[in-house]
């Protein structure tokens, strides 16, 4: 089944200008749709009109105050995530002024760690249970309450997943910076790099070591061989250092970087970024948001319809076998009582001759006698008048078996309602 | 392509408007049962995505047939004469502010304009000669037309109605704007294209576009219901409780609050439901929601300067490991971060320790730490299944209510049982999965497959 219009239409309205602006519209959106009041004031009068569903998206988007998160806020984390990222590689690097730095510090620290704050991100944002609550991720609250974005806490199905990519944008800030710094920094001055370790005793361990993290790029750049291993290591000796030059470190030191620290990070911010983007087009298709506006915008009612108040008489009831009563029917032509005359029925130039002849001046009070079941009309109304004109007394008559029951009391109302129009008094027949 | 326009007449009272509610979907067209309460024509369009597909516009009642028709017919004209001499009364009227034709002229004025004619008649009610004059006056404009009985209190004089329908009549057709399911406003609808050879192509693909749109429609209700239980099931009610004295006091706010919150969520899913499906104006009567399992409601979690246990010792293991990676940097990172995890490890188990007691904790008496009563999430199964039984009634009572009926929409969960025992096996089990699933969150795949479980509850009514 091809996409809808009204999900087209949504498509393309909400992701015109990139995927954080499209994610708070829509959520704008969706809370503006879970209010009562879908109506926009301009869309009064235009139902009948047949106009696209970007018509009224664009009519609510010019209307309605957007809540989003502030762009500097984001640019703020950005530049402060890059500065650290740099700063600390900076710090990495010159800590020990003139002395080789030990290869495990900035391994750790831009390699192995965030390889870990990878994996564990990972398992938080995509695998664990817990990834449908704020609670439990203390950063993402303060977020969420730094951005003012509580208000969308009940859509966390989105809100959670921009939010896991974008704290992931900010680790890859970091860790870009970091690699940058290094680059920068390696430029313009000479760092030495060695190893130290007090548990790893013997060059062979380390070398077994560098082989398995450096595998994934053993193709591209060589392991450090064992003869490096063994002339960069620093030993602690009285205080004094045997330190020996260790240059082709630097690459190992890189490609850790961007193998262990990087491209994860990337990998993660991709996939998250492609699950948000699935799960957004998904919510904008499968929810009935933009149905549920559009059918509000398209909403009609009657104009100005007559209500009626209900404040209606109990009709008298009336004996029509009585002697002195004049009966005249109103289209029953097979009424079983002695009648003067059946209206309705015949051609109206035939009725109305009747009703101006002389026949229609009765000596006796008039009833005129209709089922409940019937409808009145205007024609009734004007046979009544043209009888008022002749005679002093005319009373309209209900008179009919089916007496009881719903339909028999919005009968009872129309004829009631009907009487009070024509200003005619109603009366009901036994 | 020209948009199919249909002028419903009749006499008045015989659920004109109502069938106009019922095929343009609107429901706050003015449906009275006092006769004579439409004086004026109104147009109502059936929109699909925003797009017009069909105007049905509703007229006021005939009122004077017999007296029109007498006048046209004093012109004695032949049959190509005659719409041109209805189009002269009518001019004639609309310059008269007074005329008592006014309800006449408001009806005739769309159809004289190109709108085809639906005729409304009430099968329930004997056929009688005084129609003749209004099926005449329709005759003459030669517009397009059918005729819908619409069996008001029963169809005794349908047959009777169709003999005297056929006769004026292109189309007759029983229809009953109050109960007609899908299948019968489709039925009608296909007549509409039989109708006017220029309208056939319009109309049928305003079926088609219609009936991918219900599907839609449904398919979003249910994922609405889903939605709305998952927020319900997985939401959690937290009250702090800074001394002992007042635990049960704030036991009953709790339980107030929590069960306000669910009724909000359920009466927000309640007008989603009906703005989808176009039932704004509709009335319920349910039962409220009530929230009366003790398994709901739990004293064990506690708090600490607005936090609980569990993130101060996270926060405290972090600052713990914060410290010990200061150490190993200054060992040149020698220490294999050995110092990170064991700050992380000490200072996380110290505040394990000192927050085992959370009474005690006090500055000059002031109470730090103390108890914090938690309302939800719903893991009571029998609860969650309360909360979908409602929803699922109220979808259902959506489906299957046309627009038409202004009755009061009474919801109870008390079918659900029913809906739930038609079910396959391996469906009662995924929809008792994605409930238990359902307390910590579904993500949107799980919201999916409840979606498709509500719609199968739903079908299990239909096909009672």
């Amino acid at each position: 089944m091809t996409s809808p219009l009204a999900t087209k239409t949504g498509l393309r309205f909400f992701f015109n200008n990139g995927l954080t602006p499209a994610l708070f519209q829509w959520l704008n959106f969706r809370q503006f749709v879970a209010q009562k009041k879908l109506k926009l004031p301009s869309a009064t009068g235009a139902a009948n009109q047949s106009l696209e569903a970007n018509h009224y998206l664009n009519q609510w988007h010019q209307q309605q105050t957007m809540i989003m998160p502030a762009p500097w806020f984001f640019r703020m984390l950005i530049l402060a995530a890059i500065l650290i990222g740099f700063g600390t590689m900076t710090s990495v690097l010159n800590y020990q002024a003139n002395r080789p730095i030990n290869i495990w510090l900035p391994l750790a620290l831009f390699a192995f760690i965030p390889f870990l704050l990878t994996l564990s991100s990972c398992y938080f944002s995509v695998l664990s249970p817990a990834k449908q609550h704020i609670s439990g991720h203390p950063l993402l609250e303060a977020m969420v309450n730094k951005l003012n974005l509580t208000v969308f806490l009940p859509y966390k199905n989105l809100l959670l997943p921009w939010l896991f990519w974008q704290v992931q944008r900010l680790a890859l800030a970091f860790a870009i910076a970091a690699l940058l710094g290094f680059f920068i920094l390696a430029t313009f001055q000479d760092y030495r790099f060695a190893w130290s370790s007090t548990l790893i005793t013997d060059n062979a361990t380390m070398t077994q070591l560098m082989t398995i993290v450096t595998w994934p790029w053993h193709w591209l750049v060589a392991t450090p061989s064992a003869e490096l291993i063994s002339q960069s290591r620093i030993i602690a000796q009285d205080g004094t250092f045997q330190s020996i030059a260790g240059e082709s470190w630097w690459l190992t030191l890189v490609m850790a970087i961007v193998v262990y620290g990087i491209l994860p990070r990337l990998l993660l911010t991709w996939f998250l970024r492609q699950r948000l983007v699935t799960q957004l087009r998904a919510s904008i298709e499968h929810s009935g948001d933009i149905e549920q506006f559009i059918v509000a915008q398209t909403h009609q009612a009657s104009h100005n319809p007559i209500l009626s108040d209900d404040d209606y008489k109990a009709p008298i009831t009336v004996n029509i076998d009585q002697v002195g009563i004049d009966l005249i029917t109103w289209q029953q032509a097979d009424f079983d009582k002695t009648i003067v005359k059946n209206l309705g029925n015949a051609d109206w130039l035939a009725d109305e001759q009747w009703l101006t002849s002389a026949d229609s001046q009765r000596a006796k009070p008039v009833f005129v006698l209709v089922d409940p079941m019937q409808t009145p009309t205007g024609e009734l109304a004007d046979c009544i008048n043209l009888l008022q004109l002749h005679n002093d007394s005319v009373d309209l008559v209900l008179y009919g078996q089916q007496a009881e029951g719903s339909r028999y009391h919005s009968q009872l109302k129309s004829w009631q309602y009907f009487a009070k129009q024509h200003d005619i008094t109603l009366k009901r027949g036994r | 392509m020209p948009m199919p326009v249909f002028a419903v007449v009749g006499h008045p009272n015989k659920g004109k408007s109502s069938i106009v509610s019922t095929l343009t979907r609107q429901d706050a067209i003015n449906i009275s049962e006092i006769s004579g309460t439409t004086t004026s024509s109104q147009a109502f369009t059936l929109n699909i995505d925003g797009n017009s597909q069909y105007s049905l516009i509703d007229t006021p009642g005939f009122q004077r047939p017999r007296q029109v028709l007498a006048r046209l017919q004093q012109q004695s004209p032949n049959a190509a004469e005659r719409k041109q001499v209805l189009q002269d009364f009518v001019s004639q009227q609309h310059s008269n502010p007074q005329s008592k034709y006014h309800d006449e002229t408001e009806l005739l004025t769309p159809i004289l304009d190109g709108a085809g004619i639906i005729y409304v008649v009430d099968g329930s009610l004997p056929y009688s000669p005084e129609f003749e004059a209004e099926m005449t006056i329709l005759q003459w404009t030669g517009q397009p037309r059918m005729a819908l009985i619409n069996p008001i209190g029963g169809e005794m004089h349908v047959a009777e109605w169709q003999n005297a329908l056929s006769q004026y009549f292109n189309i007759v057709r029983v229809f009953d704007p109050m109960t007609a399911d899908l299948n019968k406003q489709f039925t009608v609808l296909s007549a509409f294209a039989e109708l006017h050879e220029p309208w056939r192509q319009s109309i049928e693909s305003t079926l088609e576009a219609l009936s991918h749109y219900i599907k839609r429609l449904e398919q979003q209700g249910a994922l609405i219901v889903a939605e709305h239980i998952n927020q319900m099931v997985s939401h959690v009610s937290e009250i702090k409780v800074p001394t002992e004295f007042v635990q049960a006091t704030l036991e009953k706010t709790l339980k107030a609050q929590y069960q306000q919150h669910l009724r909000q969520i359920e009466s927000s899913m309640q007008s989603q439901l009906q703005a989808l499906y176009a039932h704004s104006e509709m009335q319920i009567e349910t039962q409220a929601l009530t929230v009366d399992y003790p398994d709901l409601f739990d004293s064990s979690h506690w708090y600490l300067y607005g936090l609980d246990r569990q993130k101060i010792v996270m926060l405290s293991a972090s600052a713990g490991a914060a410290a010990g990676v200061v150490i190993d940097i200054g060992v040149g990172g020698a220490s294999l971060m050995t110092g990170a995890i064991a700050g992380g490890i000490i200072s996380g188990a110290a505040s394990l320790f000192a927050t085992a007691d959370p009474d005690n904790l006090s500055i000059q008496g002031v109470p730090l730490a103390g108890k914090t009563l938690t309302a939800g999430p719903i893991k009571t199964l029998s609860f969650s299944f309360v909360l979908l039984g409602r929803a699922v009634d109220f979808l259902d009572t959506l489906l299957n209510r046309t627009h038409a009926n202004r009755s009061v929409a009474e919801i109870n969960d008390s079918r659900f049982s029913d809906r739930f025992d038609q079910l396959s096996k391996p469906e009662q089990l995924k929809l008792t999965q994605a409930l238990q699933k359902s307390h910590q969150g579904l993500d949107e795949q799980g919201l999916l497959s409840l979606r498709d479980l509500i719609l199968q509850l739903c079908q299990q009514r239909d096909v009672d």
